[in-house]
């Protein structure tokens, strides 16, 4: 047999002896080669051998299994971001600035040109996201988003695009403001009008940051761990609120000093609201008026006071439209 | 087993194996590998076959003391290292000397030349100084733990290559010693031989570098260039480095250690292979040249105690018998500077009776006889300054010894039994040397059968020396002169009847006795004198205090 102890400029003699050297079975030679450890050397390195083929066979297929999950991931992520568009991507950018500048010295009350076109419901009619805050709530990216995360359907936006009468009494106003939440009535709203939290957390999901979590996950169940927030986010109602027409907003300003507080926030302050065409960046609408929790019956003020007054705001403002209109 | 005619075997004239060529392999083998310790050349000398001989040595090697004779005057002297002999196998080679004249003849010649010419001993001593160094090593006398095997072995090849090279030095040798020279050779024609010193270049110079050093003003190392570094890629033992490794990782694979000593470890058991079958003959050639040398050195020990030897002459047996300063050899190993004498008789086959008072040296001249014919028939040099001898068939010796315990006979009846045995053995033509024949027993039942023996022995032929102190007996045999061939000398005393250690024709006319027991104190006034003094001591010692 062949061995590297002897190469071909050896003598063959010398050759022989070399084979037959580290066969270990000279005559005469104390040095007997120990067949039996060879044997058992050879099946230890044989097992470490299928060890490390085991080990290197299963860590490729593990990096497959990652990269495959990864990959069905990342195609989700592009293919839920592919459906829009840039400033659709950056409407929390948009948001942003037009509350920035809502919330800034007041400009006065403004009817665009086109709520003066068109009626307040063909413009409500449209996909619209509602946002309520605090003045100075939106002056920062962390601040909107905060005050976006706390900002939910209320009586303002239930009286405002389904209108009360004038006149109706607080348990009607009360009624408005509460709505029962499974009818039909209830889905067509939620399908018209939109949570922009729903685009916050979809946007995170589909912004870079987020596919270079996904891209740099190191192991299955960590990228099993991304999977599960993105499966568990509102994805599609957050694209529809990303592609929203319409802002409609409510900023309360402080409220006076020394008048009381209901449970469900209500007070005496103003409020500015307004209507903003997110696809043309045009305001709609601006409107700054005085909230009185004061005129709320005694039994329901300090429950519902801030549910009637928001409802008997969303009014108001139907009113003032109205009466505009009428004026022309 | 090489060529019969190839093995340097510097006893024999026709070449042969006398050492067990087979188990001595194995043993080298064995020390070689580090299996075992010790013993290799020893046992395998002690084993060793001696040459074809008539000799019995039974019946003279204890007589003659000859192991001591060995061990005391056979030492190896080389410059200030004396080297102490393998007595078993010289006592051994001395006790069979050849029966071919031709082999004796071809010691002879080794004898001379070592001794004519100071070239070939020096070479001879280095020889042997060097196999010494390879047998020490390969038996691991020196007992230290040997670390790294693979260097030992290393050293005894590099040992057995000092030993080739030495042998080759005698090239110009005209005696048998021009075998070592022929063995040489051949051992480096082989494929072997030079595969073993490929490896030891290998283990030397696997690669050169050459620097160039650039020495400043001050004296100080100021650059230091590396000009080259050449690898002996020629040799057939250098690998590249990725095979050297690899090499190691197939000998693990193999069951052997990881590491570049498993490799050499291999690489000198393949190499050890070829030149295996030439190291038993190192040891017969150690044995042999331990002869030549141990008789060289009892030569110089002669010489600086002011005695000569010499290369006897071989005669016929009808030839006249001279040794001319003859000492014993004896009296010198034990550090006794012997007095020489001269022996001259006209003829070898005759029975010299030997005739003196006691102490005279009649006993000290059998064993130098009996010893001077080994060693001349040995090849050797004797213990005389000149000598003509004649070639004896065997050597029978019967001197007095002390009582053994198991001794189941009496004196006169062990004597008769070794006489019995004498007779059994002896071939016509071998020396008898006799003590004090029938001396234990009355003097005239023991000259009957003294008479009886030595007219039986006149019938072989032989070349026989007897002591008596039976003087009267003698003078009448030597006045009767019926017994053929029988001579008669005796110790020749001083003017104050003192014994001269020499010897002249004749029948001595007293044993003295007298002189003896005076000289010991044995005399009737000095034993008177020791009586009275022991009288007069438990006398006082009686006395009340």
């Amino acid at each position: 047999m062949p061995t590297l102890l002897a190469p071909g400029k050896m003598n063959p003699q010398l050759r022989a002896r070399v084979q037959r050297a580290v066969r270990g079975n000279q005559v005469g030679s104390s040095r007997v080669r120990p067949r039996g450890l060879a044997v058992l050397r050879l099946v230890a390195i044989g097992a470490a051998l299928a060890a490390v083929a085991w080990a290197v066979v299963s860590d490729r297929r593990a990096t497959a299994e990652l990269e495959a999950e990864r990959e069905q991931l990342l195609q989700r992520v592009y293919a839920h971001s592919g459906t829009l568009k840039e400033s659709q991507l950056r409407i929390l950018v948009a948001v942003q600035r037009h509350l920035f500048r809502a919330s800034g010295k007041y400009a006065g009350d403004f009817v665009g040109a086109e709520l003066k076109a068109l009626n307040l419901d063909s413009i409500l009619a449209r996909p619209s996201v509602y946002v309520r805050g605090a003045l100075g709530a939106f002056d920062t990216p962390e601040g909107t988003k905060l005050a976006v995360s706390r900002s939910a359907n209320d009586g303002f936006l239930f009286c405002l695009t389904d209108p009360v009468s004038p006149t109706a009494s607080e348990n009607e106003l009360l009624q408005a403001t509460y709505p029962p939440k499974h009818t039909d009535g209830a889905a067509q709203f939620a399908a018209s009008h939109l949570r922009l939290q729903d685009a916050v957390v979809t946007l995170e999901l589909l912004s870079e940051s987020w596919v270079f979590r996904v891209k740099r996950a190191r192991d299955v169940a960590q990228l099993h761990e991304l999977r599960q927030l993105f499966e568990g986010a509102p994805i599609e109602a957050g694209i529809r609120a990303a592609q929203a027409e319409v802002l409609i907003y409510a900023l309360d300003e402080p409220k006076e000093p020394e008048t009381e507080t209901s449970f469900d926030g209500g007070s005496n302050h103003a409020m500015r609201v307004g209507l903003v065409n997110l696809k043309t960046g045009q305001e709609v609408l601006r409107l700054r008026k005085r909230v009185d929790l004061d005129s709320v019956s005694e039994l329901n003020r300090l429950r519902f006071g801030g549910g009637i007054t928001s409802c008997k705001m969303g009014t108001e403002v139907r009113t003032y439209i109205a009466t505009m209109a009428g004026a022309r | 087993m090489q060529d019969p005619e190839t093995i340097p075997d510097l006893l024999s004239s026709r070449p042969s194996w006398r050492i067990d060529f087979e188990s001595t392999d194995l043993s080298v083998v064995l020390a070689f590998a580090g299996g075992a310790s010790g013993g290799v050349f020893a046992d395998a000398l002690a084993r060793a076959k001696p040459v074809a001989s008539n000799w019995q040595p039974a019946g003279f090697a204890e007589d003659l003391f000859l192991s001591r004779f060995v061990a005391t005057c056979f030492a190896v002297r080389i410059g200030r290292n004396e080297h102490p002999p393998v007595s078993q196998y010289l006592a051994r080679v001395l006790a069979f000397p050849p029966t071919a004249v031709e082999d004796v003849l071809y010691r002879r010649e080794i004898s001379h030349e070592l001794l004519a010419t100071p070239m070939i001993r020096h070479q001879a001593e280095q020889l042997y100084a060097s196999i010494n160094r390879l047998r020490a090593l390969l038996e691991n006398s020196s007992g230290a733990a040997q670390l790294d095997a693979s260097r030992r072995q290393l050293d005894l090849l590099d040992l057995f290559r000092e030993t080739i090279e030495l042998m080759t030095g005698f090239g110009l040798a005209r005696s048998g010693l021009s075998r070592l020279a022929a063995f040489a050779q051949l051992t480096k024609g082989t494929e072997g031989y030079r595969s073993m010193l490929d490896l030891l270049r290998f283990d030397e110079e696997l690669a050169n570098v050459s620097f160039r050093v650039g020495i400043g003003a001050d004296g100080r190392v100021k650059k230091l260039e590396l000009l080259s570094v050449e690898e002996n890629s020629s040799n057939p033992f250098v690998n590249s480095p990725w095979r050297r490794w690899m090499s190691k990782l197939e000998l693990f694979a193999r069951g052997f250690r990881f590491g570049d000593g498993e490799v050499m470890a291999r690489l000198l058991d393949a190499v050890f292979e070829g030149v295996r079958s030439f190291w038993p003959a190192l040891v017969q050639v150690c044995g042999d040249l331990e002869f030549y040398l141990g008789a060289l050195g009892f030569h110089d020990r002669a010489k600086a105690a002011g005695l000569v030897m010499c290369l006897p002459e071989f005669v016929p047996v009808a030839a006249p018998r001279v040794l001319k300063g003859l000492f014993n050899p004896l009296l010198l190993g034990h550090g006794i500077t012997p007095v020489p004498c001269d022996l001259e008789l006209d003829r070898h086959d005759t029975t010299l009776l030997v005739t003196g008072p006691n102490s005279g040296g009649k006993t000290r001249l059998l064993q130098s006889l009996g010893l001077t014919q080994l060693l001349a028939q040995s090849g050797l040099f004797i213990p005389a300054k000149e000598g003509r001898l004649a070639l004896a068939s065997g050597l029978v010796v019967s001197l007095i010894q002390e009582t053994q315990p198991d001794q189941t006979e009496g004196r006169l009846g062990t004597e008769l039994v070794r006489i019995r045995k004498l007779f059994e053995s002896l071939r016509p033509g071998a020396m008898v040397i006799l003590d004090e024949l029938c001396s234990g027993t009355n003097p005239s039942e023991g000259e009957e059968i003294f008479e009886l023996v030595v007219r039986m022995l006149t019938q072989l032929h032989p070349q026989a020396f007897i002591t008596t102190h039976f003087l009267g007996f003698a003078a009448r045999l030597e006045h009767e002169q019926q017994i053929v061939d029988l001579r008669f000398c005796q110790v020749v005393l001083g003017p104050d009847q003192e014994a001269t250690y020499q010897f002249a024709p004749g029948v001595a006319k007293t044993s003295l006795a007298a002189h003896a027991a005076a000289r010991l104190g044995v005399t009737s006034a000095q034993l008177s004198a020791l009586i009275e003094q022991n009288v007069r001591r438990a006398q006082v010692s009686t006395e009340p205090t």
